[in-house]
């Protein structure tokens, strides 16, 4: 029974989204306003136990003396600190919430993300080998691509920008709807292997 | 350690440092690359400059941007403000975000600094923000009314009695809608004021949304785009070359590198100052790296074949 | 001892962070101007021209330096309680530029509902003893001790959901008894239907004519300190007279023996209550010839159509012949009967006769909209239309590349496009919006481009054979570039002169109401005919002792054979019988007054309003006769709530084709083949426009059937390997030699991903294998709501693997939502655990290449999968091997290896090869101009 009522609320649930899509009556457009008015309620529910999960793990660090504990310690202080003065102060504009989130966890999140650049860099450097015919193309059509992103390309031929915008427009879009029309199959597939059953390892363990 | 193998194991945190440099360096001592004027941009570009003085069209520009953005989309706002100050173009202003009415005051207010003849509500008019809402409504009913659909100003006057509505009504006196947004804000105004008014539309995107927008200039429904920050130094080289110059707009001009190098020495002064060469000098450090890393990407490969060829030479011993 | 010195380096960092931290914001703040004075000048005056329903506040900003970040206003009808209505944000940083700045109080705004606050307070942030202290209150609370008196004071209205108001309230009967001079005892009787705050929906308020309100501002700064109160200034409403029409004309057609009058409305509508159009006479006299009462809520019709009998009718001496002795004016009256007429001077008429108007719009048809949810009407009219947005020639003048957009409807849908210029055709099969043409003409002479339909046969009648629409275009040698031709010639100009006004009325009204002006190449518009939700209702009777509210008890049934144009009916049966009683009463007490009464005239007049309270009673709607036969009050108002919704959303339609100067002729309303008139939107069962989607579901659920069942029954299912999945056992192998953790991270994406399922599953099958090695899998998690499956999935795994001492709940951890430092949290895990193998099985985004680099960098085996198409190439150079697109969902099947899996994805890829060759017939079919295969599949 445990198994069972889930994979029965699976199979009704995905039924009726599918329906959903071949009817567009009234009664059908207000099941699907209810339902989302009911998946808005889940997630805060949820929350509580992400940050119960995070509390636990960096608590049973410190506790254990793990190495590095002294990190959860400032976890766990900057996860008080923030929610305390959020509760305190608001968050609107000017209150010490959003000053942290301005100068904290935005310009953090901006450093996270430029790194980007410097790993491009690196990955290119490693990866991108002659190694083959393929990855041969592979790295001449990167090259060129590179120098038609900016005006050196123009400055050597007017034909690197062009032949940038026929990769970027011609191999590069039908590989990518190539592997779109895989992924669509394949979402369809699982979703289908779900509501049947067939694939219920989300729900934990047993096939 | 052969070459070939140092080569191959080189530390990371050296590609790191030399791309580091290969970044500040460029934004503190611009190089000064030559910018190649791209057609969407100079579309935009000529169809702004063709109303040049004329005191029933204007422009609008929408700021629907917030400053998350602006590293790329700030340089078009300064670039374009400039173009129809210099030029006696009419540009009213708006913002459906409330942290993009803020950057148009920014905007306005540094671009004034130059020209000191600009006055509100006469040259332009700042619409300020309108509620996200009222995005629909605004754009339909611009159609009809600018001044009604609109209401008032940032300062809340209301535009009827503004000198610089005297002779613009409706879209029938506008001559472009530049639409500047990280977002896909410009299909609004596509398929709403373009499609029942017909007023032009252009946008200026992030690098990251540009490619999005081709099929739109395909069809013509957008006359023209600015794309990231290589598009805004492109209008940052209009600008200067023609407008500065009080030159009028030639496609053969744009493109001809010999005349534009000429055209830059004649720039007046104020069209020198760091905030018009955002872009281009933004630009410089782009191509640096994208150089840079077709040359690691050459190197790591050099590195690679001589590899292989020792270990070629030592299975043939 | 480590331990311990990690700590003291811990806590010297975090105490170093604080200072600098406060270091920082104390330098942030040290600029800024205490927020220790009032705002200055608040000044309340009346909005002109409107309602009686409007004031502007008015005050002079504070410095810049204060950084205020928002203006608070309050209201209240008396100066000694002040309430919270709203605040104007400003950018702290630029301050306001202007000298002063508004705040305009007008129109409809929140007033109170269940989720305002339970209890009256005071405003936080007065110091005690200061006046704002006393006086300023937050938001009006639910409380209706409060609420309920503060509503006398304002004008009310109450939103209330259908089925509290029909179905849910209490009934409760007022009685109101009054002693006459006469001393005869009148006693009325009020029912009324009670509800809860609970049960309405919001109530909102708007300021009332002739009474003072009291304003003060606060200004609150960066540090969410508020300045002292300003002054608490006063204003009155007045009702002012209307604002002016603009644009009158008045056109007089002599072959129809009509007049046409056309105006434009002012900015401010809402009070207007009726248009009156005046004849001035040779003598100057006035005489109203013509009046409309305003459509309010909706907006008015803006133009009348008076026949010469009319005027007549009102003046008697009229005389057409005469008309150029007249003048006309327009006058715009609200509803304290004041006027204002719209020019100074009145205008004399233009004389002509009908030759002047347009040809009226051919085809105007009303259609429902197919697959819909029966709130959408589609109405449409005229030939296609195509319109050219941008010509461009090549650099050396050799091609023209036309982008051209068309406007048509549902009747005539446009097949083909066929252009011709210079000699040149060309015909659009696939409608792209461009085309090409090689340029054989000299490039700066002006051209001409036609354009001529072919269009889907409907059974329509074909098109016109010479109708075309011509555009011409000319090189502008100053810009180098192409223009359209401006003006553009003369079918053009014709084009653009006129537009069309769709008007519409339901059957509860008798007056059009204006739908849309649709522009010159417009062809279509769909009429949203929203359901109906909420009934509005006015100021509510409130009681204190049951905290309920009283709204009167109606519903509007229908425009009853325009005697009675707004047919209502009451709420409740009792209240039905007590008025039918009435009535009864009344006709009785009448009969009698009839039989003394000896004065002709009181005769016919009493006997007037015998029959018509007898025929009130008698004649009523067939669907009121039926309702009021049921016993059930419910099934009473459950029938009649049908009716009204009916005709609510029944709508009759016309056009009016008009210049905006008086010239416009009209379409009639619009009639079905079978005869009917008002037209009500469908809700359909079936979505047509899906069936092909529908088919490819049926084929492919068809395929996973047969598939299965063959695999069933033990026929050998061919599946091309994948190296990826087949070294997942190796990787997980290879963690367990080196005794290091394997990381698997669910992709970045919450559960409704099919990715993090297909992740999931994968999870499942490593983590048993993990179990059954005895290797720690570590699992951080983004989604709060995957944090507990993939406790789950693991905690399983454990317990099948028959390891379920091993298994540890903190392996599954939340790290937290914010993308990048997810990654940072992530990268941390991989460089202090080294860990030996990484899985990456999911949805990610621009952060993927920071992990698996990191991932590289401590020499993991990796191991990636994603539909993530832009980060593909990045999983591919960082990672040993990656599961590309749909490899990720077949991942799970191929470490099963049951057949009901197997067979899916056998039938995944027998729906691949469907698909592929659709494909190429597509292509081949449209190559050759056969798009009918094309056109059977939905354009999303």
């Amino acid at each position: 029974m445990k198994r069972q009522i889930p994979m029965m609320i699976v199979l009704i649930l995905g039924l009726l989204f599918v329906a959903h899509v071949f009817i567009p009556s009234k009664l059908s457009a207000d099941y699907l306003d209810w339902f989302m008015k009911w998946t808005k309620v889940i997630g805060p529910f949820a929350i509580v136990l992400g940050v119960f999960s995070l509390v636990l793990v960096h608590y049973n660090k410190i506790k254990r003396k793990a190495p590095n504990w002294g990190y959860s310690i400032v976890t766990l202080a900057a996860l008080v600190i923030t929610t305390a003065v959020g509760f305190i102060w608001g968050i609107q504009e000017g209150t010490p919430y959003m000053w942290i989130f301005k100068n904290f966890n935005v310009p953090l999140g901006a450093t996270m993300f430029s790194l980007l650049a410097f790993y491009i860099a690196s990955a290119a450097y490693k990866a991108f080998r002659a190694r083959s015919i393929e990855a041969t193309v592979l790295l001449v059509a990167a090259i060129i691509v590179m120098l038609g992103r900016v005006s050196i390309g123009q400055a050597i031929t007017h034909w690197i920008p062009d032949i940038t915008e026929w990769i970027l427009n011609v191999p590069n879009l039908a590989a990518k709807r190539g592997i779109a029309l895989g992924v669509g199959l394949g979402m369809t597939a699982t979703s289908l292997k779900i509501m049947l059953g067939i694939e219920r390892s989300y729900l934990g363990g047993k096939d | 350690m052969k070459f070939s193998e140092s080569m191959q194991k080189l530390d990371r945190r050296y590609i790191y440092i030399v791309l580091a440099i290969a970044v500040i360096l460029p934004l503190v001592f611009p190089i000064g690359f030559k910018t190649y004027s791209t057609t969407p941009v100079e579309d935009l570009y000529r169809h702004i400059d063709a109303i040049a003085g004329r005191d029933d069209m204007a422009i609008i520009m929408d700021f629907t941007h917030d400053p998350g953005v602006m590293p790329e989309l700030y340089p078009m706002d300064l670039a374009i403000l400039r173009h129809c100050f210099e030029r006696n173009i009419k540009v009213f202003t708006i913002s459906f975000l409330p942290q993009g009415a803020a950057i148009i005051q920014l905007a306005l207010s540094e671009v004034k600094e130059d020209y000191p003849d600009i006055e509100a509500n006469i040259d332009y008019c700042n619409f300020g923000f309108k509620p996200w809402g009222l995005k629909l409504p605004i754009m339909l009913g611009m159609g009809d009314d600018i001044a009604k659909a609109v209401e008032t100003n940032s300062e809340g006057l209301k535009l009827e009695n503004l000198p610089i509505m005297q002779d613009i009504k409706n879209y029938d006196n506008i001559q472009v809608v530049v639409e500047i947004s990280g977002s896909s804000m410009g299909q609004f105004w596509v398929t709403y004021a373009r499609a029942k008014f017909g007023v032009d539309v252009a946008v200026g995107l992030t690098a990251v949304m540009a490619a999005d927008v081709y099929p739109l200039l395909q069809t013509g429904q957008f006359i023209g785009s600015l794309g990231g920050l290589k598009g805004a130094a492109e209008y940052e080289q209009l600008v200067d070359i023609f407008a500065m110059n009080g030159q009028e707009f030639s496609k053969k001009k744009a493109r001809n590198m010999k005349w534009v190098e000429q055209a830059y020495k004649n720039i007046p002064e104020k069209a020198r100052l760091y905030k018009y060469n955002k872009a281009r000098i933004g630009m410089d450090a782009q191509a640096i790296v994208h150089v840079l890393i077709i040359l690691f990407i050459i190197l790591g490969n050099i590195g690679y074949f001589l590899e292989q060829r020792e270990q070629k030479k030592k299975y043939m011993k | 001892m480590k331990g311990a010195t990690e700590v003291k380096i811990c806590i010297k960092f975090s105490i170093l962070l604080l200072t600098f931290t406060l270091l920082l914001a104390g330098t942030a703040f040290a600029k800024m101007q205490p927020n220790n004075e009032p705002v200055e000048g608040l000044r309340v005056e009346d909005v002109p021209h409107d309602d009686g329903g409007g004031l502007i506040l008015s005050w002079k900003p504070l410095a810049k330096e204060k950084r205020i970040i928002e203006y608070r206003i309050y209201r209240g009808h008396t100066p000694d309680s002040l309430f919270y209505i709203g605040k104007i944000p400003v950018d702290a940083k630029t301050g306001v530029a202007a000298d002063t700045m508004k705040y305009v109080d007008q129109g409809w705004t929140f007033f109170v509902d269940a989720t305002s606050p339970a209890k009256l307070r005071h405003e936080k942030g007065q110091k005690k003893g200061s006046k704002g202290a006393e006086v300023l209150y937050r938001a009006v609370p639910r409380d209706i001790k409060v609420y309920g008196p503060l509503m006398d004071e304002y004008r009310i209205l109450s939103v209330i959901p259908n089925n509290e108001y029909l179905y849910k309230s209490k009934m409760k009967i007022f009685t109101e008894v009054d002693t006459l001079e006469d001393a005869t005892v009148d006693t009325t009787t009020e029912f009324m239907a009670g509800m809860k705050l609970e049960q309405v929906k919001y109530i909102l308020t708007k300021l009332t004519t002739g009474k003072t309100y009291y304003y003060a501002i606060q200004a609150l700064n960066m540090n969410r300190s508020v300045s002292p109160l300003s002054e608490i200034v006063s204003g009155k409403t007045t009702d002012d007279p209307p604002e002016k029409l603009g644009n009158f004309y008045a056109v007089a057609l002599r072959d129809l023996e009509q007049m046409q009058f056309e105006w434009t409305l002012p900015v401010f509508t809402s009070d207007q209550q009726q248009f009156n159009i005046y004849l001035y006479d040779e003598y100057g006299d006035r005489h109203l010839i013509f009046t409309r009462q305003d459509a309010y809520p909706y907006t008015p019709q803006t133009n009348a159509i008076v026949p010469y009998d009319s005027i007549a009718a009102n003046f008697e001496a009229f005389n057409p012949a005469n008309m150029e002795w007249y003048t006309f004016n327009i006058g715009e009256m609200d509803r304290q009967d004041q006027e204002t007429l719209a020019l100074d001077e009145p205008i004399p008429a233009e004389i002509t006769t009908s030759s002047i108007l347009p040809e009226p719009p051919i085809h105007f048809t009303v259609k429902d909209e197919p697959n819909d949810k029966g709130d959408q009407l589609q109405v449409f009219f005229g030939y296609p239309f195509y319109g050219l947005s941008k010509l461009t020639y090549n650099n050396d003048f050799t091609k023209l590349t036309v982008n051209y957009f068309i406007n048509d409807n549902s009747m005539y849908e446009v097949d083909r496009l066929i252009l011709t210029i210079n000699g040149t055709t060309k015909t659009e099969y696939v409608l792209d919006y461009k085309v090409a043409f090689r340029v054989d003409w000299d490039y700066l002479k002006p051209m001409e481009i036609i354009g001529t339909f072919i269009c889907k046969k409907k059974g329509q009648e074909p098109l016109p054979e010479d109708y075309h629409i011509t555009h011409t275009f000319i090189f502008n040698t100053k810009q180098e570039m192409v223009l359209i031709d401006s003006p553009p010639q003369q079918q053009m100009e014709e084009m653009k002169k006129y537009y069309y006004q769709i008007y519409k009325t339901n059957r509860l009204s008798d007056v059009y109401r204006y739908a849309k002006e649709l522009s010159y190449f417009e062809r279509e518009y769909i009429d949203k005919i929203s359901y109906e939700e909420n009934q509005y209702r006015g100021r509510p009777k409130f009681s204190l002792e049951d905290k309920r509210l009283y709204y009167s008890t109606y519903l509007s049934i229908v425009n009853y054979k325009d005697k009675y144009p707004f047919y209502t009916q009451a709420l409740y049966l009792e209240q039905l019988r007590h008025q039918d009683n009435e009535l009864r009463d009344e006709i009785t007490k009448l009969k009698g007054e009839l039989e003394k009464a000896t004065d002709d005239e009181e005769r016919t007049e009493i006997q007037r309003n015998i029959d018509f309270y007898t025929d009130y009673l008698e004649d009523k709607p067939e669907v009121v006769q039926k309702a009021n036969q049921l016993k059930s009050n419910k099934a009473r108002m459950k029938m009649l709530y049908k009716a009204h919704c009916t005709n609510a959303r029944s709508f009759k339609y016309y056009i009016r084709k008009t210049d905006g100067k008086g010239h416009f002729i009209d379409t009639p309303v619009y009639t079905t083949p079978d005869g009917t008139q008002y037209l009500f939107p469908i809700q359909n069962w079936f979505n047509t426009n899906e069936i092909i989607t529908l088919v490819a579901v049926l084929i492919f659920a068809g395929l996973v059937y047969f598939m299965i069942k063959a695999a069933r029954k033990g026929k050998r299912l061919y599946i091309r390997p994948i190296a990826g999945i087949q070294e997942i056992d190796n990787a997980i192998g290879r963690a367990t030699e080196m005794g290091r953790p394997i990381l698997f991270v669910p992709g970045l994406s919450g559960i409704s991903d099919v990715a993090t399922l297909a992740g999931l599953a994968i999870l499942s099958r490593v983590a048993k294998k993990a179990a059954e090695y005895d290797t720690r899998i570590l699992v951080p998690v983004r989604d709060f709501i995957v944090l507990p499956i993939a406790q789950e999935i693991v905690k399983e795994a454990h317990y099948e693997a028959g390891r379920p001492d091993t298994y540890d709940k903190n392996s599954v951890f939340f790290i937290t939502q914010a993308q990048f430092a997810f990654v940072s949290g992530v990268n941390g895990i991989m460089i202090r655990e080294k860990t030996a193998t990484n899985f990456y099985m999911g949805m990610f985004w621009a952060e993927s290449l920071l992990m698996t680099e990191t991932g590289s960098m401590t020499g993991a085996i990796q191991i990636a999968g994603t539909d993530a198409v832009n980060q593909l190439p990045f999983f591919i150079t960082t990672c040993d091997y990656t599961l590309i697109g749909e490899e990720l969902y077949a991942a799970s099947a191929y470490l099963s290896k049951q057949p009901l899996i197997l067979g899916t994805l056998k039938a995944q890829d027998y729906m691949k090869l469907l698909i592929v060759i659709t494909v190429i017939i597509g292509t081949i079919l449209s190559s050759v101009h056969l798009t009918f295969f094309m056109n059977w599949f939905p354009v999303k």
